[in-house]
């Protein structure tokens, strides 16, 4: 990371401008939440299926 | 994992991803699925029916990433797929190839594991069928590409049975036939008023390989044989009234605007009333057909 990464603030990424690196982020964090979501259907399913395999809801 | 786009790196949008898994013809797929799901004799969880239908959905998201990874180039030429993720420069081919294999992976598993063996191998099959023996093999080589293709997406209403019943028996088998008849007459009315569009990606349709006539009667005589194979379920015997008032009313009307696409002559896409009509309405007939027979199977129960 360079002098002039550092001047410019914790949002910057590389060598992208500021407006460039917010856009970035914004996909990202676009992408980490619909992954979270997944993860959390995931999860919410496998349990169910556990549940019905071991026979508690019959 | 990033693609330039207007001069920055940006990583491939969530909604690409969701793209890539051709959500319309999903809906299809699933609405068939759940179809031979419910027409199916004996019980089946309704936690484990939500998850059978979630593993076909994610299977057939998984061909379409697929499809979509390998026809990239293809894409780019038809003003219909242009816009697609790939073609259009909004992610690289390697993640489309990664997010396909990692669906179809994932959806065979939990089949597997949550369902039962056998429907998560006719689920592995026809993945493999629509995204090998479909996109890579026929669709480039021979005009029959969707008669024979279609089996890919007859199979889904098998797949929905065989996660209930753990075999199959003669009425899955007609209605994997229903839908592998039905494909030729709707794609090839597609392909009548998309001449241009698939002549210029480069892929032999019937129309441009054998002309518009010969489309014609095809379509014409497949929708007889579509006809015989709908109605096959109720002359057997195996669905009620409900049912075959309904597809003797649908036939009725596919073959009559089948009749009307044999009987025309017109060479300009934008004067294919007939050519639409057919497209639009077999979509309808699917999903009416299919729907009749899960609710008279279920009556019948």
């Amino acid at each position: 990371m360079s002098d002039q990464d550092i001047d410019m603030g914790p949002q910057k990424i590389g060598d992208l401008s500021i407006e460039e690196s917010r856009a970035v982020r914004a996909r990202q964090a676009g992408r980490a939440r619909a992954m979270a979501v997944v993860l959390f259907g995931l999860c919410a399913l496998f349990f169910a299926i556990t549940i019905v395999k071991v026979g508690v809801w019959g | 994992m990033s693609v330039a786009t207007n001069n920055i790196s940006l990583p491939a949008d969530w909604r690409d991803f969701w793209a890539l898994t051709k959500p319309r013809v999903m809906s299809l797929v699933v609405f068939t699925a759940l179809c031979g799901l419910l027409a199916a004799p004996g019980d089946i969880h309704p936690v484990i029916a939500f998850t059978a239908i979630l593993c076909i959905a994610t299977g057939a998201g998984a061909s379409g990433a697929l499809n979509q990874w390998y026809e990239a180039e293809l894409d780019a030429r038809m003003k219909r797929t242009a816009g697609r993720p790939l073609p259009d420069g909004r992610m690289e081919r390697e993640s489309a190839l990664q997010f396909g294999i990692g669906l179809a992976a994932f959806s065979v598993g939990v089949m597997g594991v949550a369902v039962n063996w056998l429907s998560a191998g006719i689920l592995a099959f026809s993945i493999f069928f629509y995204a090998v023996v479909y996109t890579m093999w026929l669709k480039p080589n021979t005009p029959q590409n969707i008669v024979i293709g279609g089996a890919a997406g007859a199979f889904p209403p098998v797949i929905g049975w065989a996660a209930v019943t753990g075999d199959i028996t003669l009425l899955p088998v007609l209605l994997f036939a229903l839908i592998f008849f039905w494909t030729p007459p709707h794609f090839w009315a597609l392909a009548l008023f998309m001449k241009s569009d698939y002549g210029a990606a480069g892929i032999p349709m019937l129309p441009n390989v054998a002309g518009q006539r010969v489309t014609r009667n095809q379509i014409f005589g497949y929708s007889f044989v579509l006809a015989i194979v709908a109605l096959a379920p109720w002359a057997l015997g195996m669905t009620g009234i409900l049912y075959g008032a309904t597809a003797i009313v649908l036939n009725l009307l596919f073959l009559g605007l089948a009749f009307a696409v044999w009987r025309s002559e017109t060479t300009e896409a934008a004067t294919m009333k007939a050519e639409k009509r057919l497209f639009a309405f077999s979509i309808l007939y699917l999903f009416i057909a299919f729907a009749a027979l899960a609710l008279d199977r279920m009556l019948l129960a």
